[in-house]
């Protein structure tokens, strides 16, 4: 299904509106001597007259305008790790990454870059090149993998909001023509298929599944945050894997036919749990980056290697005394 | 193996490997950097629900951590192989010192046997 704008939400919503009426006069013919054949009470007009506002109000930018930026991060995924996240396609139309990695491919990874240092200085012996080794070397190596998982959280959550924008905009969509149908059978005689699959319920949940499984076997978000506490590591993990699975919204849902009052109250309805399933999730996401980004916070030295206080000094003073004392011995 | 090749080595891990490493590093950042494109699209909550443009931020926030860990290390690994390469020109100063020294006394040693 093509992505709708504002305008085409709005057209949708004045089809609706000018069905709705038709219909109104169906159940309510105008009687001899009235205008209106006594609806006033019966039925909101003025709702009606607002279904293109309501509809509009579900508007939101073509998510596919994000896609350059689901790319970059799945490629500077591979360029640390010579490993592509996730590739597609993948079924229900889940939101994946090109795989064109570019010249990335032919260059060589921190890691690999790191391996050649070992060799570099596999005639240097000593305390310190121990230390230079186990704190540095190895400490460029953790600390890449664990960044690796952490754009791949971050790509994984632009997938999730790009699919439930994706499939917010499909389900009112649907509603919508749905709704539409319902009215122009109000008073016919033929009945129709009212009943409608909710596919934004699922929508981020679909695609943490795909991605959150590829972060789990790179390490895992608990094994890359190494030293952090169980229980810290946990609850990270926990906030992406619990996202959509605490929902009650139905995934499907029927729309009531029969009378304009019935649609209209059922449509909203509707609309109203769709509404709230995106809401619910978005803020899903929300709080497992919030808590991911301060996890990165608290936790720095798992992201990002630290040097001694005397490299950053070493400056014009050339002091390398304390760092490498044996060449002055 | 000599002295002067281990000092190669080194020098080829603090000239070379280091530099590169932070290149590596530098250039993700940059591309992480970019990724900020989407700030408009990403903030524009539908009316429906406002949210307060919450993924958006919430985004960019990550996103600023993961940049942070990553020009983080870029400008280490800089630092480090800056380290490593003023060692090696120490090493190297320190072996041409005692290189000019040894060819003095050689040179002393030949006039004596000569003489």
């Amino acid at each position: 299904m093509g992505f709708h704008t504002e305008g085409d939400l709005r057209d949708l919503g004045k089809q609706i509106s000018d069905a709705a009426k038709k219909a109104v006069n169906r159940q309510y013919p105008p009687s001899k001597g009235t205008i209106d054949g006594g609806l006033g009470q019966n039925v909101d007009t003025n709702s009606i007259e607002h279904y293109p506002d309501l509809y509009a109000s579900f508007a939101t930018p073509d998510p596919a305008g994000m896609q350059s930026a689901l790319d970059s991060l799945a490629t500077m995924s591979f360029a640390i790790s010579h490993k592509f996240p996730v590739s597609g396609p993948v079924g229900n139309d889940i939101p994946v990454p090109s795989d064109n990695v570019g010249g990335w491919a032919n260059r060589d990874t921190p890691d690999t870059i790191v391996n050649h240092v070992k060799d570099d200085i596999r005639s240097w012996h000593g305390d310190a090149r121990d230390a230079f080794e186990r704190t540095v070397l190895d400490g460029f190596t953790e600390t890449s993998h664990n960044q690796v998982v952490a754009i791949n959280a971050l790509a994984a959550s632009l997938a999730m909001h790009m699919n439930l924008r994706r499939k917010l905009n499909d389900d009112v969509w649907t509603v919508g023509q749905k709704a539409k149908d319902a009215f122009d059978k109000v008073g016919g005689f033929s009945s129709g298929d009212f009943q409608i699959l909710l596919t934004c319920v699922t929508a981020a949940l679909t695609v943490w599944t795909v991605w959150g499984g590829v972060i789990a076997a790179e390490g895992g978000i608990i094994a890359g945050l190494g030293a952090v506490s169980a229980k810290d590591a946990g609850s990270i993990i926990n906030g992406f894997n619990n996202i959509g699975k605490a929902s009650s919204a139905e995934a499907s849902a029927t729309l009531e036919s029969g009378t304009v009052q019935d649609i209209d109250a059922s449509m909203k309805k509707i609309l109203a749990s769709v509404a709230k399933s995106y809401h619910d999730q978005e803020q899903q996401v929300v709080a497992a980056m919030n808590q991911l980004s301060a996890g990165m916070k608290q936790n720095g030295s798992l992201f990002r290697i630290s040097v001694p206080a005397e490299v950053d000094s070493l400056g014009d003073d050339n002091d390398t005394t304390t760092l490498f004392p044996h060449i002055h011995n | 193996m000599s002295f002067q090749v281990d000092l190669d080595n080194l020098d080829t891990a603090a000239r070379l490997d280091l530099p590169n490493l932070a290149k590596v590093y530098a250039t993700v950042s940059n591309e992480v950097a970019n990724a900020g494109e989407i700030a408009q699209n990403a903030a524009s909550d539908p009316p429906v629900c406002p949210d307060g443009a919450a993924f958006a931020k919430g985004w960019m926030e990550l996103r600023v951590q993961i940049m942070n860990a990553l020009t983080g290390c870029a400008d280490n690994a800089t630092k480090i192989g800056g380290l490593l390469a003023h060692t090696v020109d120490v090493y190297a100063a320190t072996d041409a010192q005692i290189l000019a020294h040894m060819n003095s006394l050689n040179e002393k040693l030949q006039s004596q046997v000569q003489g």
